[in-house]
């Protein structure tokens, strides 16, 4: 039996200008499936993973996420990380600081935040 | 080693030069403003400024109109400009152009046309020289704009607003949290030309016949000429203060980020 689908992209568009980045693009990712996107430069890959983490509004499509459509959902209600291809560390934090800030956005009461002197002591 | 030494000497001389035409002017107020009977020297007209209520009171105004023209940038100005730059790029000419409008329309042609939305102001405002802060915040957007233009370009914003976005931030935790702590030196240096702006004003808070610091050193000097000149010293070492800080919190910021890097190191 199959898992679950988890994550569906029904028919992304997305156009830059003249340039088509996404033309009617889906997929669709059970859950703990490894999914590797692979293609040439410009040929969508970003935006199509722009778009799932809600960083890209698209012009046409729709994004499912455990039954829920979330093509329309800001990006920080999603609870989706996205590594950045270029180097995107907060230069005014701390390395600590940097690791602490996702935790700090997603759980208000982050146990970590009480304790914040062993996590120090943990992390150097 | 000769072409070296022939650019020190060029370069002490550059500054030996500025900073003379610039502090004998300094010099020659304290000097002034000193003078007592002859060939002594008197803290007369110093000890005398706070005995002029209507001019401790104009100070008052002015840093009272200073503190509220910043909170104008920072509040209005600056998240504006990080909306734009982030989100609505194309407007970015737009903005640049009417911030930087005010630096190419005369103060009087200001006060002309401005004279009767300030009537208007008076019905609901009053007489308070706070609503002149209306007027300055308009004068203080180019030398705001330009310094924290810089510092946005300087940041590449857009990475860090969708980093922040993608860990759970809001916008306003976004804007706040991320991007301006990292444009922190422009704004503080808009903030510090908005300061010596502020303070420096004459044309159009006398026009519009409020009194302001300027405006009181003015009518003051008519009569009491030594202690007009202390108050426009102290104003000076007020702003020279003002600057003399700004490096210094930048050095602070620059020292953490050199830490940043360190620890950065360590984890690879």
């Amino acid at each position: 039996m199959s898992a679950a689908i988890e994550v569906k992209l029904i028919g992304l568009s997305k156009s830059f200008g003249e340039v088509k980045a996404l033309n009617n693009f889906s997929l669709e990712m059970a859950k703990g499936e490894l999914v590797a996107l692979l293609g040439p430069s410009g040929c969508g890959k970003t935006t199509a993973l722009r778009a799932l983490a809600g960083l890209q509004p698209l012009d046409s499509g729709k994004i499912i996420v455990h039954d829920e459509d979330i093509t329309n959902l800001p990006t920080s209600k999603r609870n989706m990380g996205m590594v950045f291809q270029s180097y995107s560390l907060f230069p005014h934090m701390s390395a600590l600081e940097n690791v602490e800030y996702g935790l700090k956005m997603r759980f208000r009461n982050f146990q970590v935040l009480k304790d914040r002197k062993n996590q120090r002591n943990y992390w150097t | 080693m000769r072409n070296f030494k022939r650019i020190d000497v060029w370069r002490w001389l550059i500054i030996g030069f500025v900073g003379a035409y610039l502090l004998i002017p300094v010099f020659a107020m304290l000097e002034f403003s000193t003078r007592g009977a002859p060939g002594e020297r008197s803290t007369e007209a110093w000890t005398a400024i706070p005995t002029f209520p209507k001019l401790l009171s104009s100070i008052f105004s002015s840093l009272q109109l200073a503190v509220v023209v910043i909170l104008a940038v920072v509040f209005i100005l600056v998240p504006t400009m990080i909306w734009i730059h982030l989100r609505l790029p194309h407007l970015r000419r737009y903005m640049e152009l009417l911030c930087l409008l005010p630096l190419t329309i005369p103060a009087i042609v200001i006060v002309v046309g401005i004279a009767p939305t300030y009537r208007a102001l008076y019905q609901v405002f009053g007489s308070s020289p706070i609503t002149l802060s209306f007027v300055y915040f308009i004068l203080v957007l180019p030398y705001s704009y330009r310094s924290i233009s810089a510092s946005l370009f300087s940041i590449d914003s857009h990475t860090l607003s969708e980093a922040s976005r993608s860990l759970g931030a809001s916008t306003i935790r976004m804007i706040a949290g991320i991007i301006v702590p990292n444009i922190k030196v422009g704004i503080m240096s808009g903030a510090v030309i908005s300061i010596a702006l502020v303070l420096g004003e004459f044309t159009i808070s006398n026009l519009l016949n409020f009194e302001t610091m300027q405006v009181v050193i003015n009518l003051l000097g008519k009569r009491d000429a030594a202690t007009s000149v202390a108050v426009s010293l102290a104003a000076l070492v007020f702003a020279f203060i003002l600057l003399a800080i700004l490096p210094t919190t930048n050095r602070s910021r620059s020292s953490k980020l050199k830490t940043n890097r360190k620890v950065g190191m360590v984890i690879k």
